[in-house]
């Protein structure tokens, strides 16, 4: 029972199953995955989740599904909007307490997954539309969700570079589209948005945890999701060039300048480089080991943070960090000196070994976790190369050093994007 | 050494203490490949103000002094501490809020070695003008991050506005003014008086052998010397029972107006079950009252004045309590004025047919705390240090009572001890 892999079962839609009597939990979740086309598709794709959340057949208003869900034993139902390569993934996840836990509950996982169902595929309607003002609310909470963003420098920062750098790419849409197209929209083009979602996006059900044979066996028949193809890109456009980097600035009040570099890597995780750019990323910026943290940081105190992260469907490298507006260009310098470092060959043996155990650190963890191991298998199934997380870890421990260098060498540096204060 | 199994919710508890007063916790987790060490220091952000037990004066230490000593002990002589763990496949990290400081690792090999460089880093403190200068740059960039964000400064804005004397409204990483004054000196005088291992709590948690790793604990300690046992002796100056202010307003480059409301909770002295117990209590309440499911929430949703930025808490402590409600609204003053008014006047009847419910949740929210490493660490020791098992929450959740919720809900919310704290969009 502790092999902690995904097993899939194909029928009408793919159903992945991972079963393990680790976790005081089980996991339940459904994915839609939509090709990123416009800003109003964008939004409109990020609008459906919240106003599904408002109401159903059975549970009529947001009050009654909150009350089942406490009585639930505080089940967690969320729903996600997650932007992977230049594809939308909607993803409805339902977590509840494991039964054997409770002394008088019996079919709590049953009962908690028709009411995820009933959420997702029988909304409240009115006249073949959503009702009408959970469609204006929603509208509304939406608009100020993506005007939030500003409330959070760092996110802020990060979207602003990746909508430069792509933006001549369906990358560079935001995951929750612009408030102006949102305003667009009209409930009777939502809901028949929805409607087609439904009938014909790619899709996907996974399950993680200790469920009863019973309720696995019968799950095909108990949800109203239908027959489509399983969630593979097939969509994102991969963009390698070399060109001069591009530099934005933008002003506004703030204490900290941010900056954002992004990175055009040509490696997804499809390409036997893929475990390269792991340790890569991990000796050059994704953990407190790694050089620009020793010399950004603890060398020189220029930042608190300066951290790399990968997008491995697009094919991506993103370095940020928070600094004085006046130290900018030092360290730009700085980044460009410790990639070029690596390029060359000049980083010792244990940093390189650090980097590898780093990785392979967190990878074995993410076992210990039910989300973690959705979210490794549903990057891997995106990007259609279905495996393991020990396979994964295989894959990293087979890397050389000379492998991290042609790594170095194959980054790109696109788009510099620095937040400063005014004046 | 001590072991404590819990059948309903198969997990077990290994306690032991050692003679120099270290004490260990280990929560045994059998095919878990994670391992996780967190060595919890009873000195928070809260604990500038003392007296030093090597000669009796008062020390009163600039704000901000235990996160800077928490980022200090990372300095090493020679090699930097994260690559050691780093070498070994671990990562290492720490934190401090209020009243800890908390150095942490995760691994998934090398356990063994890994704890003792943990023990050992913490244990040997090194500091010079030099790094304790070059640190100063580093924190003041993680204040300047922190002022940008209007979330936290709303939050501190609020709780100086809640007290006027106890140093719980003090930003935990300091200001800059009084992060630059530190000094050397400083540092070892705060880790005198606190860094004794009597002062400390050890969690592991992990497919871990205890009796081993306990005999290898007390091997490594019983190799040092301690230069005393003392206590240390905090002075928390006396809190009023009024507010401080009643309204903090600031302006920053926000989308929207962010609300935070308080209402101070004047403590007594109290036994730690009760603490606990109050604490779960008055949040079942929140929860019934403005919770998800609420009448309330719903409501005040529908009329555009709140949405899911909304949330209720309440904090309590020892020395000090209050509830905390926050949220966005594009209508600030209805939403203000919305809160007071429900919560003055509570429905008793709402509560009646509510209660069961909630209560359940927060029965299924406990067995949840045994799944995240981190977060079941860093609640253990909350506990621990009121003097609480975890396992005993449980029993806490389940006798609370009916009328308990109804003899808080008349009390807690008094709008004499209510503040406000408001963001405003900048121009």
């Amino acid at each position: 029972m502790n092999e902690l892999e995904f097993k899939t079962y194909q029928k009408r839609f793919n159903l992945h199953h991972l079963a393990t009597d680790k976790f005081k939990t089980n996991l339940i979740q459904i994915y839609f995955m939509l090709p990123l086309k416009n800003e109003k598709e964008a939004a409109m794709n990020a609008l459906i989740p919240s106003i599904l959340e408002r109401g159903s057949k059975n549970y009529r208003d947001n009050k009654l599904i909150k009350t089942e869900l406490e009585n639930l034993y505080g089940s967690n139902m969320s729903s996600n909007i997650i932007k992977r390569g230049e594809n939308q993934i909607l993803r409805f996840s339902l977590e509840m307490v494991n039964e054997k836990f409770l002394t008088h509950r019996s079919n709590l996982t049953i009962d908690a997954f028709n009411l995820l169902n009933d959420i997702v595929f029988n909304p409240v309607t009115e006249a073949g539309k959503f009702k009408e003002n959970y469609f204006e609310q929603e509208k509304e909470v939406l608009k100020q969700d993506i005007l939030s963003l500003i409330n959070d420098k760092y996110s802020f920062a990060v979207e602003n570079c990746l909508a430069r750098m792509c933006k001549n790419e369906k990358y560079g849409i935001y995951k929750m589209g612009t408030v102006s197209a949102l305003a667009d929209i009209t409930n009777q083009e939502l809901y028949d948005h929805y409607q087609k979602i439904i009938k014909e996006a790619k899709r996907s059900l996974f399950l993680v945890g200790n469920f009863k044979s019973s309720f696995v066996d019968n799950i095909f028949e108990k949800t109203d999701l239908g027959a489509g193809a399983d969630i593979f890109d097939e969509n994102t456009e991969l963009i390698y060039q070399t060109k001069e980097p591009d530099f934005y600035e933008q002003e506004l009040k703030v204490n900290q300048a941010r900056l954002s570099i992004g990175f055009r890597t040509g490696i997804t995780r499809k390409d036997p480089d893929y475990y390269s750019l792991l340790v890569f990323n991990s000796l050059i910026g994704g953990s407190t080991h790694s050089r620009l943290f020793q010399e950004i940081r603890e060398k020189r105190s220029l930042a608190y943070y300066v951290s790399s992260s990968i997008e491995t469907t697009k094919g991506l490298l993103l370095i940020n960090s928070g600094i004085n507006a006046e130290n900018n260009e030092k360290v730009i310098e700085l980044v460009k000196k410790e990639i070029d470092a690596v390029a060359a060959g000049k980083f010792k043996q244990d940093e390189f070994m650090r980097s590898k155990k780093s990785i392979i650190n967190h990878l074995k963890q993410d076992l210990d976790s039910n989300k973690a191991l959705s979210a490794h298998f549903l990057l891997s199934l995106v990007n259609n190369k279905e495996e393991s997380i020990n396979q994964t870890i295989a894959g990293v421990e087979a890397v050389s050093s000379d492998d991290i260098v042609a790594v170095a060498q194959k980054l790109k540096m696109d788009t510099v994007y620095l937040l400063k204060s005014e004046g | 050494m001590e072991s404590i199994y819990n059948k309903n919710m198969d997990e077990r508890l290994v306690k032991a203490k050692l003679d120099n007063g270290l004490n260990i916790y280990i929560f045994p987790k059998k095919d878990y490949v994670k391992q996780y060490a967190m060595l919890s220091v009873d000195f928070g952000s809260n604990d500038i103000d003392f007296i030093d037990v090597k000669n009796g004066r008062r020390r009163n230490m600039p704000l901000g002094i235990a996160h800077f000593l928490e980022h200090q002990l990372f300095e090493d002589k020679e090699e930097s501490i994260f690559d050691k763990f780093a070498d070994l496949g671990a990562s290492a990290n720490a934190y401090t809020n209020f009243d800890s400081t908390n150095y942490l690792f995760s691994s998934s090999s090398n356990f063994e070695d890994s704890l003792i460089n943990l023990i050992e880093f913490v244990e040997d403190p090194y500091f010079s003008d030099q790094n304790v200068k070059k640190e100063k740059g580093i924190i003041l960039q993680e204040i300047k991050m922190y002022q940008d964000n209007p979330y936290w400064k709303s939050y501190f804005n609020l709780l100086s506005a809640l007290y006027s004397k106890h140093p719980v409204k003090n930003d935990i990483a300091g200001t800059e003014e009084s992060v630059m004054s530190i000094t050397p000196e400083d540092l070892y005088i705060c880790y005198y008086n606190f860094y004794l291992p009597s002062n400390m709590d050890l969690v592991l948690i992990g497919d871990l052998d205890p009796q081993r790793i306990i005999n290898l604990i007390r091997e490594n300690q019983a190799k040092k010397n301690f230069p005393h046992f003392k206590n240390p002796v905090r002075i928390i100056k006396e809190e009023p029972e009024k507010v401080a202010k009643r309204l903090v307003q600031e302006k920053m480059n926000i989308s929207r107006p962010m609300v935070q409301i308080a209402f101070k909770d004047p403590v007594k002295s109290e036994e730690p079950a009760q603490i606990i117990k109050k604490e779960y209590i008055v949040n079942i309440l929140l929860d019934i009252v403005f919770g998800r499911s609420s009448k309330n929430y719903n409501q005040l949703y529908d009329q555009g004045i709140i949405d899911n930025s909304f949330s209720c808490t309440y904090h309590k402590k020892p020395d000090y309590a209050y509830v905390h409600l926050h949220g966005e609204s594009n209508k600030p003053d209805q939403m203000r004025e919305k809160i007071k008014e429900k919560l003055v006047d509570i429905d008793h009847d709402e509560i009646r047919d509510n209660f069961e419910r909630i209560k359940r949740k927060y029965q299924g929210s406990f067995i949840r705390l045994f799944n995240n490493f981190n977060h079941l660490a860093a609640e253990f020791v909350n506990y621990r240090r009121l003097g609480i098992d975890i396992f005993e929450l449980a029993t806490i959740i389940e006798d609370i009572r009916l009328d308990e919720l109804l003899a808080y809900s008349d009390k807690v919310f008094n709008k004499d001890f209510m503040v406000e704290s408001i963001i405003l969009n900048e121009d």
